[in-house]
């Protein structure tokens, strides 16, 4: 080896002899050091040092080398990673240790040094837990990110996958602010017009979510991206793996860590809204622009309404909290290891009556004897979640732009309380303060994500494996809804209405595999594995709507309901080659056959290999010593993996649907044309990289190119009504190319005492749809709510980006009637109408005059994070940022639109009137003759953003106070502050240019892409302020 | 020792291989295409979904009785939807929405009839003790009668069009059949059907019968001119004994005598849990309960929409006296409402038009035309048009005797004088085949007013062009092709649209 390559000195695969070597050599330091040091007398009163060294998770760390600079004396640290060490105040202590960030001391006052060794990222030794196995870095030849488990929990997040964002590149993570709420996750785009949702792998057991798992369980995040690292899953790998090893003990003695956070939430930006003059005013304008004659409402002069001023924005907000409470207790002897932890966490919204709570409790274990080994994960978590209610599908943050302000909150001579808008008012907006206070839902679920497995030595080389793993959760949803308003009201219902639904899932996965490595002639290392795995989910699914509450238990007869239940099986094949020579030459082979009763009789087998290569050109003889090139590797992949989200259950079947009833008996009809020939998505991925690091390993840089070439995309052809069936019949037919760059540049500087580190990560990606279907031109969200008044928002089309916003153009105001008859036919037009461009050039303005107005795929992620220490103080930053995306603001339909009476934005006092002849903002007119409001580039936006996500500063006690404290008790105490979403910049105007997850569209396993980047008055995100500790003991 | 370790676990990991079995699943909550039918209510269910596109809008819940009668010279008005009014004025294009529905629901009946018939298989095998050999035979009778039903509907109309005998095709359809094959296919299945299907005696109300069944068959040959055959059907309907004409004609039109005496097949409304604008089929989606009709509030003046006038022509052509006229149209001055209460104004009527429609409105009982929507079965096929199709066919036989014959057992329940006799001579003389056939044109209008004859009839006579000036020859015989069939199918092109369009 030529290079200073920071490298252990045992190879990975034999540690045990690389800790002999190193507890060899330190007793060899230290016997030297003992005879220099009784020779010559110091200049200096020697004291005796001693304390402990530890990891980031606070084990102590055995075998860590430590020397006093300048000198050769040496001790190393016993097993429970103690010390003890000669040395005057003023020296250098260096501690150092494979695998970790070496680190430089100066010895004071004190005598004891507690030290913590980080990991050090450059590292090639690095583990990186892959699809079935785990590869050092060295060896990697695939695309894979990972994300350490201190920058997950350093973010304070009830979802473990919200602490995820900006991490790692190609991994993009919307988050919403809705507490419980699982945010938008997709590797490298999009690859499907269906679910792009990826796949998360647990402990080697694949789950469906982990929405769940506890951010201070999980030890490391490996995010697979390319076909060489996603293809072992198969007909699953497609849209992308999240791999996730959680916290397991280690030998060592039992450590105990206790961390808590408080947080508080701040109210949010509000929208600026007309006030009741301003509204009374516009409205009147309104009113008298539809029919001069009209007689206004009464209200509107009723000084009992008019003195009001209400902002019901601020009625809705509150500020919110956060609380986490976590105890875990680790540790091991030879032949047993142990985890165990306990965390709870709560959190208030910022949104009145949203919050969440979670206990969630974690066990992992492994017990061995001989060539026998057996081990577990378990979690169990139980929630609750009282998530934001819509009322009619609206955001309680529309109906509060909406509300009329003269209207107060509370009305005493209504059911319930609240006061609502009637006929009268003309105003149709619901009282968000009553929908949030008065429709109540509660969701408790009980999740268990957990595995046991057996491994066998067999001999030198070949380990036999099982692993059995259960992924169970029941989610019980009771929706609560009281009566409200007056008898014969706008807006009332008179009784009281409960509905629950109870979904169970449970998935048995059994997974078998042998694997044999071995090395031959010193420099050809080899591992071989062969796996079969089987998969069986069970969903069923019970729910009921009654007028009596039964209990979330009873879901007995006197509710109407339903009841259901679905099945998927699974089987699965695996063989995979590794190869290199001396880790200069890397070869990585692999295929599964993949089958799944979502598949059709005639294609239920798929095939996915997958190859790649890596060249360390850095090893190579013909490299020069004296570049400031310390490592170069150069790889590429290549791979088909499939998708089988999209197929759905029995969907390749027709089945017949009832309730087609003639006289008085039910009918039944079949609902489709079946498909046996539907199969999975299957995505062509080809991934070329290089890895690079420079000066003294100060300077990582890692670069990938991707292309994602998908076919047999499945397309919902709808039936030639002469077929006489109503669904569609799924097909594999279409096709999409996604591509893009990633880069990953960081930097560390290691001091004595002052040390910093900065990693930047950014990904493009752009993709377009290549192929729909021969009779399908274009695809509208048919049966989600994906519309705007009468207008869908995103559509799909081929050579477009998929879901772009497709609408009007606007072209100005027309200022009078000359403008208006010299423009081509536009009905309902008028002075002060918005003027729409015939952009097909056939003199008339229509549905055909639409095109694309916006695409919310930013062509730009980013993440950047630094991180400094200097003595016992840590600080660290994480920004996050989008560029290049559009957002389509729904809101603005309700702020600016004017397709009805409702309040608006102050952007209405610019109206266009015969005096003001504005050339933004059209005339006020009721029902819109123009239709001023329909889906046009008005309403899209710049969606980029750049965001300080995360700030914290924190404050390791020294030694000497905990000894004061608790004498050889505590090992570590840290105090910390954070705040997140301190700052973001962006030109985009509603509340939050972070659009997570749609409202309106099931969460449970629907997918969201069709209403990506539309903001309906999305939950936003807010800053918050943490407080934490963190003890070790 | 070591190796044997080895082949145990080897073993071990081949035997896990799963169980590809597990891989056939099958919807366990719904019920499957793939293992139906299991049951009687199984195979029962499917056959009322055969018949539920019967009831939707594009077919007897709405839009035929529309279309039929505009586009005859029955009705007149300007008011209702421009794609119902695209009937009357004859401006329908390929993308009126009624027309669709039309093809649509015609088709969705056809899809039904040819999944029971697809598995005939299945239900073949299934035991006796499951479904008895005489349900299976008229299951398979129904669902024929539907097909042939269906196809009748869409051939007549459409011509030449997409002819389907499985489900077992792809998304895409089938591009067009000769009419000659689907006429062959609807007179296959109705000679089946009227071999395999029950009398009318032993069937439950609203069900295909063998009397259907031949009815309709004798009317699918009249319409083609094949006269022996038609003779043939209708003579065993007359025979047969199941039919007579009701004694009161009004009661072919009424909800409290539905399914009498004289009903060979009718589609079956209900009110069901009095909630009838509910149970309506809006839109055609035909995906659920389409249980009502909106027929009456359509074309009733009298708190109805009004959409539907009788002409001046129709009203004109009922000679003095016949009690029909009286029952098919509301006067001013007329009593309506329950117990008659109410009495009909002329600006109920509107201005300058002399009547109003009382057949089939809700008002003969109600005090409005729209207490909700209908739920008066619709007669498709009544005795008294078989008698009369019967006379049609003998005259052109050349057997006048018997063809006056039956004209005269109409002319007899409508209490009016006999063809033949010297008071009817002097307007409607029977003495030669033309003279007859003339008498049969009269009576048809007359009887049959508002039930969706008289453009079919002028259309087969070669007459319609006299009597409807909008008619195109050469282009309206037909209706167009929904654009959105030829839109969605790869094989078929505007060249596949009807003349014309």
């Amino acid at each position: 080896m030529k290079k200073k390559v920071i490298r252990g000195i045992g190879s990975m695969k034999t540690p045990i002899i690389g800790w002999r070597s190193f507890l060899l050599l330190g007793v060899l330091l230290w016997q030297c050091g003992f005879y220099l040091s009784a020779a010559p007398l110091p200049n200096m009163q020697q004291v005796e040092v001693t304390g402990t060294v530890t990891d980031s998770e606070n084990v102590p760390l055995p075998g860590v080398n430590i020397i006093v600079v300048g000198t050769t004396r040496g001790v190393v640290t016993d097993f429970d990673g103690k010390y003890s060490i000669a040395a005057s105040p003023g020296d250098v202590l260096q501690f150092t240790y494979i695998g970790m960030q070496s680190q430089q001391l100066t010895v004071g006052e004190s005598t004891t040094i507690n030290v913590t060794l980080q990991g050090d990222s450059n590292t090639l030794d690095e583990v990186v837990v892959v699809g079935y196995g785990t590869q050092s870095r060295a060896k990697v030849t695939g695309a894979v990110s990972t994300v350490k488990a201190e920058d997950i929990s350093s973010i304070p997040s009830v979802n473990a996958v919200q602490a995820l964002q900006g991490r790692a590149s190609g991994l993009t993570v919307i988050n919403n602010g809705s507490p419980g709420t699982s945010p938008t996750v997709r590797i490298r785009g999009i690859g499907t017009l269906e679910n792009n949702n990826p796949v998360y792998v647990v402990d080697g057991i694949i789950v469906d979510d982990i929405a769940n798992l506890s951010a201070g369980n999980i030890e490391s995040v490996s995010v697979l991206k390319d076909a060489s690292t996603t293809s072992v899953y198969g007909s699953l790998g497609a849209n992308g793996v999240v791999v996730i090893k959680t916290k397991t003990g280690r030998k060592g003695a039992t450590t105990f860590d206790f961390n808590t956070y408080y947080g508080v939430q701040f109210k949010p930006k509000e929208l600026d809204v007309l006030n009741t003059d301003q509204y009374i005013d516009y409205a009147s304008d309104m009113i008298l622009n539809a029919d001069p004659g009209a007689t206004l409402p009464a209200v509107f002069t009723d000084p009992d309404f008019t003195s009001n001023n209400v902002n019901y924005q601020d009625a809705i907000f509150q500020s919110g909290s956060i609380n986490n409470y976590e105890l875990s207790a680790s540790g091991g002897g030879e032949h047993a290891r142990f985890r165990v932890s306990g965390e709870y966490q709560t959190q208030d919204g910022i949104v009145l009556n949203t919050d969440f709570d979670k206990y969630t409790f974690r066990l992992n274990s492994e017990f061995n004897k001989g060539i026998f080994t057996l081990g577990e994960s378990l979690g169990l978590t139980y929630s609750e979640q009282d998530p934001l209610i819509l009322a009619f599908s609206v955001s309680p943050m529309e109906n509060a732009i909406r509300m009329a302000p003269y209207l107060p909150i509370r009305d005493a001579n209504n059911i319930g309380g609240y006061s609502e808008l009637t006929a009268d008012d003309i105003n149709t907006a619901r009282n968000p303060v009553r929908t949030l206070n008065r429709e109540t839902q509660v969701n408790k679920r009980i999740d268990l994500i957990g595995n046991i497995y057996g491994l066998v030595d067999i001999f030198e080389g070949l380990q036999y494996k099982a692993n059995v793993g259960l992924n169970f959760f029941d989610n019980k949803f009771k929706k609560t809804e009281l009566p409200y308003g007056s008898q014969g009201g706008l807006h009332n219902q008179a009784i009281t209405r409960f509905s629950y639904v109870d979904l169970r899932s449970k998935t048995v996965t059994f997974n078998n595999s042998l694997r044999y490595t071995t090395t031959l002639a010193e420099n050809h290392h080899i591992e071989v594995l062969a796996l079969a795995e089987q998969r069986k989910t069970e969903i069923t699914s019970l729910s009921g709507v009654g007028t009596t509450d039964l209990g979330i238990n009873d879901l007995a007869s006197g509710l109407s309901g339903g009841a259901g239940t679905t099945e998927e099986n699974r089987i699965g094949y695996l063989g995979r080659l590794n190869y290199d020579f001396a880790e200069k030459y890397i070869l990585a082979a692999s295929v599964r056959r993949d089958a799944s009763s979502r598949f059709g009789s005639n294609k239920r087998w798929g095939t996915f290999p997958a190859l790649a290569a890596g060249w360390v050109v850095s090893e190579e003889d013909f490299f020069g010593e004296d570049t400031v090139i310390d490592y170069l590797k150069l790889r590429a992949s290549w791979g088909l993996a499939g998708n089988d989200k999209s197929a759905g259950n029995y969907n390749f079947e027709s089945s017949l649907l009832a309730n087609f009833f003639y006289g008085n008996t039910p009918g039944l009809a079949t609902n489709r044309v079946s498909n046996p020939d539907l199969g999975w998505e299957e995505t062509e991925i080809t991934n070329i990289g290089v890895d690079m690091y420079l000066l003294d390993n100060a300077i990582t840089f890692s670069a990938e190119y991707y292309n994602n070439t998908s076919n047999d995309l499945i397309v919902a052809l709808p039936p030639a009504a002469s077929v006489g069936v109503p669904n569609a019949t799924p097909t594999n037919i279409g096709g999409m190319t996604t591509k893009g760059f990633e880069f990953n540049l960081g930097y560390a500087n290691q001091g004595t005492e002052f040390n910093w580190s900065a990693n930047l990560n950014l990904s493009t990606t752009d993709n377009e749809v290549t192929q729909l279907a021969p009779n399908v031109e274009q695809l509208f969200n048919g049966n989600k709510p994906n519309v705007l008044g009468n207008n869908t928002i995103s559509r799909i089309a081929e050579n477009e980006s998929l879901w772009h916003f497709y609408g009007w153009q606007t072209d100005g105001i027309f200022q009078n009637q000359g403008e208006v008859d010299a423009h081509a036919t536009q009905a309902g037009a008028a002075p002060g109408d918005i003027r729409f461009r015939d952009v097909n050039g056939d003199g008339v303005i229509n549905d055909d005059d639409r095109t694309v107005i916006g695409n919310p795929f930013p062509k730009v992620t980013y993440g950047l994070s630094l991180d400094a220490d200097y003595k016992n103080f840590d600080v660290s930053l994480l920004f996050t940022g989008v560029s290049g995306n559009d957002i389509f603001n729904a809101s603005r339909y309700y702020l600016d639109g004017a397709a009805q009476l409702s309040n608006a934005g102050t952007a209405v006092l610019n109206r266009w009137t015969p005096t003001n002849p504005s050339t933004t903002q059209p005339r006020a007119v009721l029902n819109d003759p123009n239709n001023n409001a329909r889906v046009s580039d008005r309403y899209v936006e710049d969606g980029s953003y750049f965001r300080l996500k995360n700030i914290s500063l924190g404050y390791n006690l020294p030694p000497s106070v905990l000894n004061v404290i608790a004498a050889d008790t505590i090992s570590k105490c840290r105090v910390y502050m954070s705040a997140q979403n301190l700052f973001t910049i962006t030109d985009y105007s509603g509340y939050d240019p972070e659009i997570g997850p749609s409202l309106g569209i099931a969460s449970v396993t629907g997918d969201q892409n069709s209403e990506l980047g539309v903001d309906r008055g999305q939950y936003p995100q807010s800053k918050s302020l943490v407080v934490g500790l963190q003890i070790t003991f | 020792m070591k190796k044997y370790i080895l082949l145990l676990f080897a073993v071990a990991f081949l035997a896990d291989s799963c169980k590809t079995d597990d891989l056939e699943l099958s919807n366990g909550t719904g019920i499957s295409s793939q293992t139906f039918p299991q049951t009687l209510a199984e195979l029962q269910g499917a056959i009322n979904g055969t018949y539920s596109p019967l009831q939707s809008q594009g077919l007897y819940g709405r839009y035929l009785f529309y279309m039929y009668d505009y586009m005859g010279d029955d009705c007149q008005t300007q008011r209702g939807t421009p794609d119902l009014l695209d009937f009357i004025n004859y401006t329908f294009t390929p993308s009126n929405n009624d027309i669709y529905l039309y093809w649509k629901n015609c088709y969705n009946g056809i899809s039904r009839a040819n999944f029971i018939l697809d598995q005939q298989g299945n239900i073949d095998a299934l035991e006796e003790s499951v479904i008895s050999k005489e349900l299976k035979d008229k299951f398979e009778g129904e669902a024929r009668f539907l097909r042939a039903f269906y196809y009748f509907l869409l051939v007549e109309r459409f011509g030449d069009i997409p002819l389907y005998t499985t489900t077992d095709v792809s998304p895409n359809g089938l591009s067009k059949s000769l009419k000659e094959d689907v006429y062959a296919l609807i007179i296959g299945d109705l000679t089946i059907a009227s071999e395999k299907l029950r009398l009318k005696s032993v069937e439950e109300a609203g069900r295909a019968t063998q009397g259907a069944a031949l009815a309709l068959l004798g009317k699918v040959s009249l319409y083609r001119n094949e006269y022996a055959a038609a003779k043939t059907a209708f003579d065993k309907v007359i025979s047969s004994g199941q039919y007579t004409l009701t004694a009161d004609y009004f009661d072919n039109f009424k909800v409290e005598t539905e399914n009498n005496s004289e009903s060979v097949f009718e589609v079956q409304f209900e009110y069901d849990n009095g909630n009838a604008w509910g149970y309506a089929d809006w839109g055609g989606q035909d995906n659920g309960h389409s249980e009502t009709s909106f027929r009456s509030p359509e074309y009733g003046a009298l708190g109805g929409w009004h959409n539907n006038d009788p002409s001046e022509e129709l009203v004109a052509e009922y000679e003095d006296g016949d009690p029909r006229r009286d029952a098919n149209f509301y006067f001013p001055g007329d009593s309506y409402g329950a117990g008659g209460a109410l009495t009909v104004t002329q600006e109920q009527i509107g201005e300058g038009i002399t009547a109003a429609w009382r057949k089939y409105q809700l008002s003969y009982k109600g005090n409005t035309d729209l207490p909700g929507l209908s739920d008066i079965n619709h007669r498709v096929i009544r005795y008294a048009d078989v008698l009369l199709m019967a006379a049609e066919v003998e005259n052109q036989l050349g057997n006048s005797t018997a063809a006056i014959a039956l004209l005269n057992q109409v002319r007899d329940r409508a209490m009016m004088s006999n063809y033949g006799t010297p008071e009817m001579d002097a307007t409607y003389p029977v003495g030669s085949q033309e003279e007859i056939f003339t008498a049969i044109v009269h009576e048809r209008r007359v009887e049959l007013a508002g039930e969706q004859s008289r453009f079919p009839d002028l259309l087969r006579w070669g007459m319609i062009t006299d009597f409807v000036p909008n008619f195109q020859s050469g282009k309206h015989e037909l209706l167009p092709i929904p654009q959105t069939e030829i839109d969605t199918k790869l094989e078929m092109g505007s060249d596949d649209q009807n003349p014309g369009y």
